[in-house]
């Protein structure tokens, strides 16, 4: 067997153990170790297994991660999300929608302080869809709406997504962040004009509310943003201040969150409990796939195979933008069924060479990346943010009633990609603000 | 006796994911000293970088693995067993408990070998020019490995002899902690 | 003979010409080649030892600093390359450095092949970068100027510099340097001018402060071999292979030089001032190079349990000035500097022995 065809046998065997259930990031270990075992002997199977797993986790900038995920977890446990959002009801009930579309800013507001989609969609639909179901919203819209809103978590900074991607690509991750919050508020701002649209061609879609709130109430609902607004002032207002990395910047906003929870009564045992919990067992999962996905890159590059398919792009002399159609068509397909950091994980390797072969930027690309994985969030048949949606309403809504309802998010989305595909700036303006120090 | 293992093992793996989960909060709050110390009074915390990636991340990632373990937590594309009955799916499932316990055990033998060759060398790393010894964390490896390992024969025993499972319990799952 | 190599550099960077130049000579010179992985796409940096220990590599780039207890006594040579810009001046120090290291390791330091030989590699030369500069957005004109100032270092020594006239050494990596300055958290870093362009420092800093602290990065390994392969190739094989190092090298080597100068002529353009060191500023650095030798002897001796130190460095001492004298009559070319490693040091090493017992 020649190298290339042992890089081949690998992938297959990769994916068979996938859809035979067996966890993701034993399945990587286990067949880049076999690989490298055929592909060089013994030896150097062990040397790989030996050195990759700790000097992947032993690193400063992945610490980020753990901290970033604590902030969203206090946040979340300790509920200092309600006020934005009672904030935005005042502000915002006299439009169309007004309820789903504070709902949608809210979590664009939680997005600032989670590093994570599910849990974005998790906090803001627990709050939000309740009420609308009362005011008799379309189930449909309102569910549909929060499962889409719950995926600027992962766009806006924090994001776990972007941090992992800006490892693997050896792209500046606060530039990243930049991008990303740049396609979070377009996609926020596409989201809120779907709703408005939809309900004012359909009324009967979100009855008005009836109640509005008076100049005095607004007022006094914005007292109640403090906990979100401080944190986002805090994280973002120290990065671009000098007083931290974005890499530090995790740790100080978890320790933020902890105290603006305590100053609220909320830091209780149990919410500590669950935050460190939930903290711990979300870190453990992501890495062990990261540390798989750096053993495949291995076995991956000793085999050939990435070269091989870079090689074949360029012989194919298929145009940059086919290569980039197809590649987006294929995390479209990949995010039907796998959750965006494991997808990601698992394609980088090949797909990375092949953009640079291209002559795409990694900055940009990393921004769509994490825009189509997140549009995966929300198409059937596995869309982990439906999913939560679906947990947080129970029996009254039905599944397929919330994956219709996040159909039309899916077409706002698809613009959004290609607005930012046609119109790279629309990403690359605010990184570049960046640089001019 | 089988039970008792199970429920020593329920108790390890608990005992490991509070050790990370204090971790994580002296990773945060050395880093916001760090920050503050630097900013504030121009006197950062010597060694942070070294502390965080030699130590914390270590503990943070590799000693709770076995956690999700307890209850199959561990991320895993579920599209196409699902649609097979579900003697089917457990049968499946059981044989890649040994699977995956033979790849973990795997990786706590090398990861002990290498903690065994950083141990040799008392490897260390300086940072603002303190030495700090960094060998202690390659241990960390072959400890959550063989803990997950151990963890996943026990459930392979438990299917393949239908002995009564002491691990169950789930802690810490939670849609929540995905993505 | 097709050999396996890992480099974390990426292919930018003027580091990788060493790599490029050990290839070029092999495939014209001979029938081996070389399937070059770079950026850390096979092994990152941290991972390379241990990669070519085990053979998942036949020949790595490795920079005995990041290994400090595992490589300590290559280690004290590149602890002391201060001495290089200090005393007689000498128009290109990491040029002359690489020398030193080269014809210390090879010939004066027992002690250093047995290091390698423990982590089963066979040293194969050294490469340096160019001076290390101090690329700041506020001037630095004299040492007062660094009171209070954050720096990122990257070597224990600037970091002590630093701290001796009353400045901050943040730790940050190289691959957060560029936000950490851009975004006030350092203000400066001690790197070599090349990261003008290199790190794209340029579009951070404002000045680039020349031979503050000076001294230059001669810790890296650009072709160290696997022992097993060394030991099954051939003596003809070992001497182009020798021949071929000293072209590696050089290559890098003349490449940091060169593209020092250019970019301290591009700067201006790029909005960044140079400013040379002033006569001040170079008694400065005497004045700590002399309190820093017994604090380099104490730490090598005490904490890495390492022998007759105080001799050692007298040794090293004593080979930079040799190299001083040497390099003065270099051409400023890669080919010409490759003639002098090869004839000064290389040529010398014994392929019938060498790496073999
Ligand atoms: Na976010
Ligand atoms: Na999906």
């Amino acid at each position: 067997m020649t190298s290339i065809e042992i890089g081949f046998l690998g992938i297959g065997v990769l994916v068979l153990l996938l859809a035979l259930r067996m966890p993701i990031g034993l399945s990587l270990i286990g067949v880049s170790f076999a690989g490298i075992w055929l592909l060089l002997g013994e030896r150097p199977a062990w040397g790989i297994l030996r050195a990759v797993p700790y000097n992947f986790a032993a690193n400063w900038t992945l610490s980020s991660v753990p901290m970033f995920l604590l902030m969203g977890y206090v946040s979340y446990h300790a509920g200092l999300t309600q006020g934005l959002f009672d904030a935005a009801k005042a502000w915002l009930s006299r439009l169309p929608g007004g309820t789903a579309i504070s709902a949608v800013c809210g979590a664009a507001g939680f997005a600032a302080v989670t590093g994570s989609s599910v849990a974005c969609a998790a906090a803001m639909g627990r709050m939000a869809i309740p009420e609308m179901l009362k005011q008799r919203y379309d189930p449909g819209i309102a569910t549909g709406a929060l499962a889409a809103a719950g995926t600027l978590g992962a766009l806006i900074p924090p994001s776990i997504l972007l941090i992992i991607y800006g490892i693997m690509a050896n792209v500046q991750i606060g530039a990243l962040f930049m991008g990303g919050l740049a396609i979070g508020l377009l996609s926020l701002a596409f989201y809120m004009a779907l709703i408005m649209v939809r309900i004012w061609l359909n009324p009967e879609l979100a009855p008005r509310s009836g109640q509005h709130a008076g100049m005095a109430e607004k007022l006094r609902s914005l007292s109640e943003t403090w906990p979100i607004l401080t944190l986002m002032i805090g994280v973002l207002g120290g990065l671009f201040a000098g007083v931290m990395t974005p890499t530090e910047a995790g740790a100080l906003g978890a320790f933020l969150a902890c105290v603006i929870a305590a100053t609220k009564r909320r830091l209780t045992w149990k919410v500590i409990r669950a935050t460190l919990l939930e903290t711990v067992v979300t870190s453990t999962s992501i890495f062990i796939i990261a540390i798989g996905a750096s053993m495949l890159a291995r076995f991956i590059a000793i085999s050939g195979l990435g070269q091989f398919l870079g090689d074949l792009v360029t012989e194919t002399q298929l145009a940059p933008a086919a290569v980039l159609l197809c590649v987006i068509l294929f995390y479209l397909a990949l995010g039907m069924f796998l959750e965006p950091i494991g997808g990601m994980l698992i394609t980088l390797p090949i797909v990375l060479p092949m953009m640079e072969g291209a002559g795409y930027e990694l900055l940009w690309f990393g921004i769509i990346l994490a825009k189509v994985l997140e549009i995966g969030m929300i198409t059937p048949p596995i869309g982990l943010n439906v999913f939560v949606i679906k947990g947080v309403v129970g029996d009254q809504v039905r599944l397929g009633t919330i994956f219709k309802g996040a159909t039309w998010f899916i077409a706002a989305d698809l613009v959004v990609v290609a607005l930012a595909v046609f119109f790279p700036a629309l990403i690359t303006y605010l990184p570049a603000l960046l640089r001019a120090p | 006796m089988f039970r008792a293992i199970g429920r020593l093992l329920h108790r390890l793996t608990d005992a490991t994911a509070l050790l990370a989960g204090i971790t994580v909060c002296i990773m945060m709050l050395q880093v916001t000293v760090d920050v503050v110390g630097r900013y504030v009074f121009n006197s950062p915390l010597p060694a942070t970088i070294a502390f965080v990636s030699h130590y914390y991340m270590l503990f943070v990632v590799f000693l709770p693995l076995a956690l999700p373990e307890r209850t199959d937590g561990h991320i895993a594309v579920e599209i196409v067993t699902e649609r097979l009955a579900p003697a089917v799916q457990r049968h499946l499932r059981s044989w890649f408990y040994l699977v995956g316990g033979i790849i973990y055990a795997v990786m706590a033998r090398a990861s002990w070998l290498e903690a065994m060759s950083k141990f040799d060398t008392s490897a260390k790393v300086i940072e603002n020019n303190l030495p700090v010894p960094i060998w202690p964390g390659y241990f960390i490896l072959p400890v959550g490995c063989g803990l997950i390992a151990v963890v996943l024969f026990y459930k392979f025993a438990a299917y393949l002899f239908r002995l009564p499972n002491g691990l169950d319990g789930a802690a810490g799952q939670n849609p929540e902690t995905q993505s | 003979q097709e050999f396996r190599m890992a480099s974390g550099y990426p292919v930018t960077s003027p580091a990788y010409k060493a790599t490029e130049a050990f290839v070029k000579y092999l495939t014209e010179n001979s029938d081996m080649t070389v399937q070059v992985h770079h950026s850390g796409s096979l092994l990152a940096f941290t991972e390379i030892p241990a990669g070519l220990r085990d053979g998942v590599v036949d020949i790595g780039v490795i920079l005995p600093p990041y290994y400090p207890s595992e490589f300590p006594e290559s280690n004290l040579a590149a602890n002391l390359t201060m001495l290089m810009t200090n005393g007689t001046p000498t128009k290109a120090p990491g040029a002359a450095m690489a020398g030193v290291m080269a014809e210390y390791i090879f010939f004066n330091c027992e002690e250093c092949l047995e290091g390698y030989k423990s982590h089963n590699q066979v040293y194969l030369g050294s490469l340096s970068s160019g001076t290390f500069d101090l690329l700041c957005r506020e001037a630095v004109r004299s040492p007062d100027d660094l009171k209070g100032r954050k720096v990122r270092v990257g070597a224990a020594n600037f970091g002590r510099f630093v701290e001796y006239y009353g400045g901050v050494q943040v730790a940050i990596p190289a691959n957060e340097m560029y936000e950490a300055v851009a975004q006030g958290v350092a203000d400066c870093v001690a790197n070599s001018v090349s990261d003008l362009t290199g790190y794209k420092m340029a579009e951070v800093v404002n000045y680039a402060m020349l031979d503050i602290p000076g001294g230059v990065y001669s810790g890296v390994d650009p072709q160290n071999f696997n022992r097993e392969t060394w030991t099954s190739l051939t003596e003809d094989q070992r001497r182009i292979l020798l021949r071929a190092a000293a072209a590696g090298s050089a290559g890098a080597t003349a490449e940091y030089y060169a593209d020092a100068l250019r970019n301290i002529e591009s700067a201006p353009s790029k909005g960044v001032e140079i400013i040379p060191a002033s006569d001040e500023i170079r008694a400065a650095t005497a004045a700590f190079l002399e309190a820093d030798l017994p604090v380099i002897e104490k730490q090598f001796t005490e904490e890495f349990g390492l022998k007759n130190v105080s001799e050692k460095i007298a040794k090293v001492t004593e080979l930079v000035e040799k190299w001083k004298g040497i390099i003065a009559d270099w051409d400023g070319t890669e080919a010409g500097l490759a003639e002098i490693y090869w004839n000064e040091v290389f040529s010398k090493v014994d392929v019938a022995t060498y790496g073999l017992d």
